[in-house]
């Protein structure tokens, strides 16, 4: 596969790092000839110098062979004019774009055949803001992400050290959920994670991921000894009103609960209070604890660290633990930094550029893999695949059917059920699958969804 | 149907693809038909490669895909000496692109179409008539006529 990577900035370089790893030849374009020299020395990329959206610099850098042209520049407008001359003028069949105003995003109807001609934008900003959401709403668990339209969710959290799958084997687990579709598919135990099997025993301080129907997330919860949400209204403390802030803050004030945002930018802030309908807005500094105690940060049911600064989130966030905030959540952009925010204790981090090049990489598997999400320090990847005609996977037992080493199928959804499989399960055509798989065995994984030739 | 005696009319084949990529290739052999929107067809026959590749092996690829406007299956061929990229099943190379493009109706007919195109292709004698074929009126001899046609 060709691909043309627009922008050389840290979602352009690491989704062509992931590219690669799939065997594709990267073609990675940008005006800063310092920037594409570092990628090129690291990795093996063809490099192009120019303006993005311009003709001549697009045909040099190879589009008429391109299958997929990816535009991630800072520009919105240089992103999207981009997709266009790629697609009149050298009919690149798939163009991605990575547009950050919110109110281009929000206009779907922007898009399509006689329109925009863009198959996917992706927003690393608003991604991270429905990330951050998501969290909250399941507040306790350290990572949450939905899978078959909203009917499976996959749960991350680490086990704390009095709960009741301390000790506990997975075969034992699935008798504790009987009745439950929950099913734990990664497992970490000093720093190394796994897929689990039937002999895995759970300790205190691992950390798991389980699929499973979301309707049973509760039960879930409850079993591993964490809190989840309680009725009533909630107060939440947001620092960081920038692009991300401001849309967490919209979505926070859907959900009704009690919201302050902490402003640094004076104009921000009064921007700000004009667009927002009740939360507090405050124009002061995220790290004077003074205000901080003004501003009750004592009671606040979660604190979320929203600035475009890592160090300025990661310092807010200990801050913030230090009067006991339950649940505190922290914007990381730098990956150097999650190594170091686990030994700070901080567990709940979100990093816009990891959920792009996930989302990215699971567009470009769009077809087979309908979504994809990395795990840990993404040696495992859980991914939903919908089975269709014609592919291998189709109608052999579990017990009998060849996977990938390490693969385990996590649940299914069939005929709007959501199911845990048993070995004597067979997949059925169109049946949503979420399975867990080292990030090695992806493209085996893959093969086992192909469609033959048959499939019209 | 106007040309009943071969599945792939002669006007409907490229002997000299330059095309250096499976999307090239495959845009270039749906320009060969007339009177389809080459857009719609490229968009749709790239959405079910991305399912699986049609590249079955032995250089021979068939992409294919519904198109609402058609009334019956049509079918173009693109004959590539150095071969492109495809992920086709063996990994190699594919030298033969025939693309077809059936109604979107309930009908099986494309099935047995496609089925038919297969069964040529498989043959390795057909094959290599058609790499060495000098005009396409001679390749365009070496396929059956449609499943159904009254010639």
């Amino acid at each position: 596969m060709n691909v043309l990577i627009l922008g050389a900035g840290e979602v352009g370089s690491n989704i062509a790092r992931r590219l690669l790893v799939d065997g594709a030849n990267v073609v990675v374009v940008d005006r800063d000839a310092d920037l594409l020299r570092r990628i090129g020395d690291s990795m093996d990329v063809k490099t192009v110098c120019g303006h993005a959206s311009l003709p001549s610099v697009l045909e040099r850098a190879g589009a008429e062979d391109a299958d997929l042209l990816i535009a991630a520049t800072t520009n919105d407008e240089v992103n999207m004019l981009a997709c266009q001359v790629a697609h009149s003028l050298f009919k690149v069949p798939t163009k991605i774009a990575r547009v950050r105003e919110h109110e281009y995003v929000q206009r779907e109807e922007l898009c399509g055949r006689d329109d925009l001609p863009i198959d996917v934008i992706i927003s690393p900003e608003t991604e991270a803001a429905s990330a951050v959401v998501r969290r909250f709403r399941v507040a306790s668990a350290a990572d949450v992400q939905e899978f078959a339209d909203g009917r499976i969710t996959l749960v991350g959290l680490r086990i704390p050290p009095k709960s009741e799958l301390a000790g506990v084997s997975l075969a034992d687990f699935g008798e504790l959920m009987t009745g439950h579709a929950v099913n734990i598919v990664a497992h970490e135990h000093n720093q190394q994670w796994r897929v689990p099997s039937g002999d895995t025993v759970l300790l205190a301080g691992d950390a798991v991921y389980a699929a499973m129907d979301s309707r049973h997330v509760n039960v879930f919860l409850d079993a591993a000894g964490v809190a989840h949400e309680e009725g009533g209204r909630r107060s939440v403390m947001v620092v960081g009103g920038g692009h991300i802030g401001y849309i967490v803050a919209r979505k926070m004030e859907a959900l009704g609960v009690d919201l302050k945002v902490i402003e640094y930018d004076e104009a921000r802030a009064h921007w700000l209070a004009e667009h927002l309908d009740h939360a507090v807005v405050i124009a002061g500094n995220g790290l004077d604890r003074e205000l901080l105690e003004e501003e009750n940060i004592g009671e606040m049911d979660a604190f979320i660290a929203l600035t475009d600064d890592d160090e300025t989130n990661i310092l807010a966030s200990l801050i913030a633990r230090k009067y006991e905030v339950p649940h505190i959540l922290t914007l990381v952009n730098r990956s150097i930094y999650s190594d170091l925010i686990k030994e700070l204790g901080l567990e709940a981090t979100i990093s816009p550029r990891l959920t792009t090049v996930s989302t990215v990489m699971a567009h470009i598997r769009k077809g087979r893999i309908l979504g994809m999400y990395s795990l840990g320090d993404g040696t495992l990847e859980v991914l939903e695949a919908e089975a269709l005609e014609t592919s291998d996977i189709l109608d052999v037992p579990l017990s009998e059917l060849k996977l990938p080493k390490e693969t385990l199928i996590g649940a299914i959804l069939r005929d709007g059920e959501v199911i845990i499989p048993r070995g004597d399960t067979a997949i059925r055509a169109h049946d949503r699958i979420v399975l867990a798989t080292p990030s090695r065995s992806l493209q085996a994984v893959e093969k086992l969804f192909e469609v033959h030739l048959e499939f019209f | 149907m106007s040309d009943a005696s071969s599945l792939i009319p002669a006007d409907a084949i490229l002997l000299d693809s330059q095309a250096s990529s499976k999307s090239a290739i495959i845009a270039e052999t749906i320009g060969l038909l007339p009177s389809i929107d080459p857009d719609q067809a490229l968009a749709v026959v790239m959405e079910r490669e991305k399912l699986g590749s049609t590249g079955i092996g032995h250089g021979i690829a068939i992409p294919h895909g519904r198109l609402p406007e058609l009334d019956a299956p049509v079918a173009a061929l693109s004959r590539h000496r150095q071969g492109v990229d495809f992920d086709a099943i063996d990994g190699e190379p594919v030298h033969i692109v025939v693309v077809l493009l059936a109604p979107a109706d309930e009908s099986k007919a494309h099935l047995e179409t496609l089925a038919l195109l297969a069964r040529t292709l498989q043959q390795p004698s057909v094959r290599r008539a058609i790499m060495e074929a000098e005009t396409p009126e001679a390749v365009s001899a070496l396929f059956p006529p449609p499943p159904g046609a009254d010639s």
